[in-house]
């Protein structure tokens, strides 16, 4: 009995550092590296990249309707948008349905519409791009497009940290 | 949707069971649960049952059984001597049972931790479980590890006789789940348990007759204290089409009392009107070896006796339907927040020879469940 | 044959942290309730209780499993 309790947490903590190991062997994907360009089409028709945008503060956020926190998420970051939409900053936001009726359904049954773009991306290139290890993940991008800050899931408390790093960047 | 890594959902969930068969049993069970989410990290979790037990058939048996019934620790002097009616297990053929639990769930980054207390009683039952469980996802949350530990501790004390005795149980469980792709999941179980104490029925009743000697005399069921039980399960996953899945799943068991079984079982879902019906389709087979001391009738008194079905060789069946619909394809309800559920199943039971009581070899009964999952933010 | 067992489970375990197949984007399949193992926990134990009740056999029935991996 102590001996299976014994081998299951070398297991675990073999799983943890392997994982660790991973990351560490990602390099373009973390917080003081550039983030990669990209190009996609929004969900109402717009072909748009990722440069256009630069000079400004980016949050890149990455949903889908599947998803249960995204859908928490996402009605906060249309009121984080519009509360600074005065300010230089943008939300690109990536849906990854496999079918773009579900995204158009779930954005069609929130009281706020988004004022920022929402790229569908079916085939997940961005996201592949990112190396994204959850949904959501929302990344903030300063003005001189580098990493600043990585986030996966949402919870309440998420709302004030993203409103304080927003803040923080856009000084 | 949920998965282990996560707390659960903020829900209250209310279930109404019961259960009927040819035996004559009739049980009625609601239960009420919730779980709510206190903090970030921080789960609470309640439930409440209630067992309404109806055994019509078992008053006139042990009208005529325990006026004369020995135990294992010899003539019951209570049982022997009155007049009065006994039922099921004292005076009232029907039983009620309680069992209340509290739980907590808290997440350690993508450690979820869960603990939980139940406590169960009826009138000549009591129960406190401890369960402990810890789950682990690895490697994108494609592997997740999960050791579950439970203790519990029994007081049996039947109000027809004197003595009250105990029974312990330590079980252990470790789940490995693995989703080798999006449409097959696969689930390895290894459980290991150790029962000691008084692990009998008291109220089955053993008749040991032996026509040359012309003896002839009812004791109860005389088991072992102690039983360690194993088993190992199997389980998986396949998705069949964008709605449809079928899951296949085999347990092995074996104990020291040479209970060994094979279970098999299939569950076909499909899902209806945009993923809002959920209905499936199930049939579970099982194969059961009989304990060592098991016997359908005894001539001689023997260091172990019992006479319960469940230690008897058998084969049983079981069919089950079941359905899940949201409430937004309700027209007056509209709330896609609360779910309906609903499930019917037909057991089967047939015994190497007949049961002690009822003289039946084969048991039918039937369940039906019907209840709904309100989710909150 | 116990060396065996313990050789087995983590030879198994090992093999399916190899297994990171499905990306985090990959899970909409996965997050259909037709590819999740026990959805109801609380009618499952109701289930298995009354089954214990008649045969004599218990545990390995397996645990809640599956979903999109969300958060």
């Amino acid at each position: 009995m102590k001996k299976s309790i014994i081998i299951i947490l070398i297991i675990i903590l073999f799983g943890k550092l392997n994982q660790l190991s991973v990351l560490a062997e990602d390099n373009d994907i973390k917080v003081g590296n550039s983030a990669p360009d990209f190009s996609g089409v929004t969900i109402d028709g717009r072909e748009m990249k990722l440069s256009e945008f630069k000079g400004r503060v980016i949050l890149l956020d990455f949903w889908a309707s599947w998803c249960a926190p995204c859908q928490k998420e996402l009605p906060y970051l249309m009121q984080l948008f519009d509360d600074n939409d005065d300010k230089n900053f943008m939300i690109i936001a990536v849906n990854i349905d496999k079918k773009i009726e579900q995204a158009q359904k779930f954005l069609d049954k929130l009281k706020e519409k988004a004022h920022f773009p929402i790229i569908w991306d079916s085939k997940s290139v961005i996201p592949a791009l990112y190396k994204i290890e959850s949904m959501p993940t929302t990344i903030f991008i300063d003005k001189t497009g580098v990493i600043r800050y990585i986030h996966t899931g949402f919870t309440d408390s998420s709302k004030e940290i993203l409103k304080q790093e927003l803040e923080e960047l856009l000084k | 949707m949920l998965i282990a890594q996560q707390l659960p959902a903020n829900e209250i969930q209310v279930d109404f069971n019961s259960y009927f068969d040819n035996y004559g049993v009739e049980i009625i069970y609601p239960e009420v649960s919730f779980s709510k989410s206190v903090s970030e990290n921080t789960s609470i979790n309640g439930r409440v049952l209630v067992d309404v037990i109806t055994t019509a058939s078992m008053k006139s048996h042990f009208d005529s059984v325990y006026s004369f019934a020995n135990t294992s620790k010899g003539l019951d002097a209570f049982t022997s001597a009155s007049k009065r009616t006994h039922g099921g297990s004292d005076n009232n053929p029907d039983e009620l049972r309680g069992e209340f639990g509290i739980g907590v769930v808290q997440l350690f980054d993508e450690v979820n931790v869960s603990l939980t207390n139940l406590y169960s009683i009826e009138h000549d039952y009591s129960s406190e479980t401890i369960a402990g469980s810890i789950s682990v996802p690895m490697a994108k949350k494609n592997t997740t590890i999960q050791l579950g530990l439970v203790k519990s501790w029994d007081k049996i004390f039947p109000q027809t006789r004197t003595w009250i005795e105990d029974k312990s149980v330590i079980s252990s469980t470790l789940t490995l789940s693995q989703i080798f792709s999006t449409g097959f999941i696969g689930q390895i179980e290894l459980f290991y348990s150790n029962l000691s104490g008084f692990l009998s029925d008291p109220y089955q009743v053993v008749t040991v007759v032996n026509f040359d000697s012309a003896f002839f005399q009812k004791y109860e069921n005389i088991y072992p204290d102690y039983r360690n039980r194993g088993a190992a399960g199997l389980r998986t996953i396949i998705r069949l089409n964008d709605v449809s899945s079928l899951q296949l799943a085999y347990r092995y068991y074996l104990d020291d009392w040479e209970v060994k079984s094979h279970t098999i079982s299939a569950l076909y879902e499909h899902l209806f009107f945009d993923e809002k019906l959920l209905f499936g389709a199930g049939i579970r087979s099982y194969f059961q070896t009989k304990a060592k001391f098991f016997k359908a009738e005894y001539n001689k008194l023997e260091e172990y006796m019992s006479v319960d079905p469940k230690l008897n060789g058998m084969i049983s069946n079981e069919l089950e339907f079941n359905f899940s619909l949201n409430g937004s394809l309700i027209p007056i309800i509209e709330n896609e927040k609360l779910e309906f559920n609903g499930r019917f199943n037909f057991y089967i039971r047939k015994t190497d020879s007949p049961d002690w009581h009822s003289r039946y070899d084969v048991l039918y009964a039937y369940l039906m469940s019907a209840g709904f999952r309100f989710l909150f933010d | 044959m116990k060396l065996i067992k313990y050789i087995l489970l983590i030879l198994i375990i090992g093999l399916c942290l190899g297994c990171t197949t499905v990306e985090p984007w990959e899970r909409e399949g996965l997050s259909s309730p037709i590819m999740i193992f026990d959805k109801n926990p609380i009618e499952k134990g109701i289930k298995i209780h009354h089954i214990e009740f008649r045969e004599g056999s218990a545990g390995a029935t397996g645990s809640q499993s599956g979903g999109c991996g969300c958060g």
